[in-house]
């Protein structure tokens, strides 16, 4: 599908960009691409891809990594079965212990009063703060992301 | 002769298809450049099928391409916030920011031809990716639009602004350039 809104433009622009002729690519290119082939070549096998590795090697880190995963699952069903008994030691303790509620009831009304003498008065001006500040932000970024691209 | 040997032959038929393809791309030549490169050390893994192979030219600008719109995709999502929130009538200020061919009727084709590749290679992003890839690759709107991730109708006014932006290199220009050399504002 190929609508064009002025297909006269479309066609002569089309005929003058493909009669470019390609760039010439930079002398270093060949240099750079051996170099880069070469530094390859060099490095040891364990810092190639796995599949470049000796047979020898990759058997080797199949298995480690095998057992590896084996400790992991062991290791996690051993945590989880000691977790699950640790858990149940202490739902039991909080059930029959002798929780005072008047101390609950003391720290409720310390948070309370915080809120009302702190907070509370400062809250709008915090909010309006943030806002504020987050607007200069986008505008600073679109300033300097403006003039960047205007000067690059 | 060795096997890094016949890849440089190899390479040394295609580096200036694969460096265009990339600087076109990009419109940068230190990215072209390294993009060229990545392309070459894939090649060279694959060089035992790409030797003899007739479709060895495809296969490198298909990668070259690949490549370099992942680059661009990369680039484009560090800063999409910000080019989200510029206005529409940016990309008319590229019309300015290319010298004017000179007035001159011995405006030869050699130099027009430089020209259009300098003044292409120095379109905004949005229309310059576009534009090569409807003209050199050959993808239509839709596809271009899929594989950038636009709407259909952008990539369409991106590429007629490109177009624009281009029309007064092709032909030696009179009629489009005032007596002071300025360029005439041109309207999508």
């Amino acid at each position: 599908m190929k609508s064009e809104p002025d297909p006269k433009l479309a066609t002569q622009i089309d005929a003058a960009l493909k009669g470019l002729p390609d760039s010439p690519a930079p002398s270093s290119l060949v240099h750079r691409v051996r170099a880069a082939i070469e530094a390859k070549r060099a490095a040891p096998w364990w810092r190639r891809s796995w599949w470049e590795w000796p047979l020898a090697a990759r058997v080797a880190f199949a298995v480690l990594t095998a057992g590896f995963a084996a400790i992991l699952s062991g290791g996690g069903y051993v945590l989880s079965e000691g977790a699950t008994t640790y858990s149940k030691e202490w739902t039991e303790r909080l059930v029959t212990a002798d929780l005072h509620p008047s101390s609950f009831d003391s720290l409720w009304n310390a948070g309370q009063l915080l809120w009302a003498q702190a907070i509370q008065p400062l809250f709008h001006y915090a909010a309006a703060a943030t806002i504020v500040l987050y607007l200069i932000c986008i505008g600073l970024g679109t300033a300097c992301f403006r003039f960047a691209v205007k000067h690059a | 002769m060795t096997e890094l040997e016949k890849f440089e032959e190899f390479m040394k038929n295609y580096q200036d298809m694969v460096y265009s393809t990339a600087l076109r791309l990009l419109g940068n030549e230190t990215d072209a450049q390294d993009i060229a490169q990545t392309v070459f050390l894939k090649a060279y893994e694959s060089f035992a099928g790409l030797r003899e192979s007739p479709t060895a030219g495809g296969w490198l600008k298909t990668v070259a391409t690949n490549l370099c719109l992942n680059h661009l995709t990369r680039y484009r999502a560090r800063w999409k916030m910000f080019s989200e929130l510029s206005s529409p009538d940016d990309d008319k200020d590229f019309v300015e920011t290319v010298a004017a061919p000179a007035q001159s009727n011995t405006f030869d084709e050699t130099e027009r031809k430089r020209l259009l590749d300098e003044a292409l290679q120095r379109l905004p992003d949005c229309q310059r990716v576009p534009l090569v890839l409807y003209h050199f690759e050959d993808l239509a709107y839709d596809e271009i639009a899929s594989r950038l991730g636009a709407s259909l109708s952008k990539i369409k006014t991106d590429i007629h602004r490109g177009r624009l932006a281009l029309k007064r290199y092709l032909e030696p220009v009179r009629d489009e350039i005032d007596p002071l050399g300025q360029a005439a504002r041109m309207s999508p």
